[in-house]
């Protein structure tokens, strides 16, 4: 079986690119890290947008990040009748929603605190365990209706005040994922945590259901 | 070219609980300070720049505004005071 191929995209600021990058060469995928001016990433399989501070986060997470040209190159994909999965972890995720790949936006806790510990998720008919660490995970969306048809990562007991126990969500059709979870982060345990494992197994499945390897 | 100054602020919508103003009105009421306040945190920018003319900058600071000072989802601004130089 060929490999699959992955790129994480280290901006200035991510700060968990080498986790990332050992949590998918646990996975036996090809990985490189590249910059966030790469424009030839067609030849992923897979795009990975890690978690961190881009650019400080000024102004608003993810907000600077979006003008990135490997932002450009993963809206000209999807126009295009190629396919690339992307996933976006945390600070990748608010990169995605701001940049409008998915829908709504991430604002501060409703805490105001940063929160880091353990939270179940509920996806794909399972409930399990994943690490949160963000000060500005709540999700906002007005109506439910504008994202009935994403497949949605959901708190069991929310921990920051998501609209609608959002911690995640991916839309089939462009085959991009958001997660404020990090699934990278317990991949790799003495615990036996599975949670990651869950997440990247889905991924597997969806790029090989989408001809992608 | 003319030189522009403008003064902008940007918070959450209204219908978005905002943690910041939350507090603020929590301690402003323990302390006696404030009597019912109903209190939204925000930013404050002070930008100038030059324009060809006043509806130029206008445009200009629009574009800066809901690009890349909010996110209209969840965001609004408004322009307390823009002067020419």
């Amino acid at each position: 079986m060929t490999k699959i191929k992955a790129a994480i995209v280290d901006f200035l600021g991510s700060n968990c690119t080498i986790e990332t990058y050992d949590a998918l060469k646990s996975r036996k995928y090809e990985v490189e890290i590249i910059k966030p001016d790469e424009s030839n990433i067609e030849k992923y399989n897979l795009i990975v947008l890690p978690g961190g501070f881009s650019y400080g986060d000024y102004v608003k997470a993810g907000r600077i990040a979006k003008f990135s040209p490997v932002v450009e190159e993963i809206k000209k994909i999807n126009k295009s009748n190629k396919k690339v999965f992307v996933l976006g972890i945390c600070n990748g995720f608010q990169i995605l929603t701001e940049s409008g790949f998915l829908k709504g936006a991430l604002i501060e806790n409703i805490t105001d605190k940063f929160i880091c510990r353990d939270v179940l998720v509920n996806f794909n008919n399972q409930n399990f365990t994943l690490p949160i660490a963000h000060k500005e995970g709540r999700y906002y969306i007005e109506n439910f209706e504008d994202i009935k048809d994403y497949e949605i990562i959901k708190y069991i007991d929310n921990p920051n005040g998501s609209k609608f126990d959002i911690a995640g969500l991916y839309d089939k059709k462009t085959l991009i994922m958001g997660l404020m979870p990090h699934p990278e982060r317990n991949m790799i345990t003495p615990f036996k945590a599975k949670g990651g494992s869950i997440i990247f197994d889905f991924i597997e499945n969806e790029m090989r259901q989408n001809g992608i390897i | 070219m003319k030189t522009f100054k403008f003064k902008i602020a940007t918070k959450l919508k209204e219908e978005i609980k905002d943690p910041k103003g939350i507090v603020i009105e929590d301690i402003s009421k323990k302390l006696e300070i404030l009597n019912s306040p109903k209190i939204k945190a925000g930013k404050y920018y002070e930008i100038s720049f030059e324009a060809k003319d006043k509806q130029e900058a206008d445009e200009k600071i629009k574009l800066l505004a809901v690009d890349i000072l909010t996110n209209p989802i969840i965001e609004t601004f408004e322009v307390i005071e823009s002067i020419e130089l």
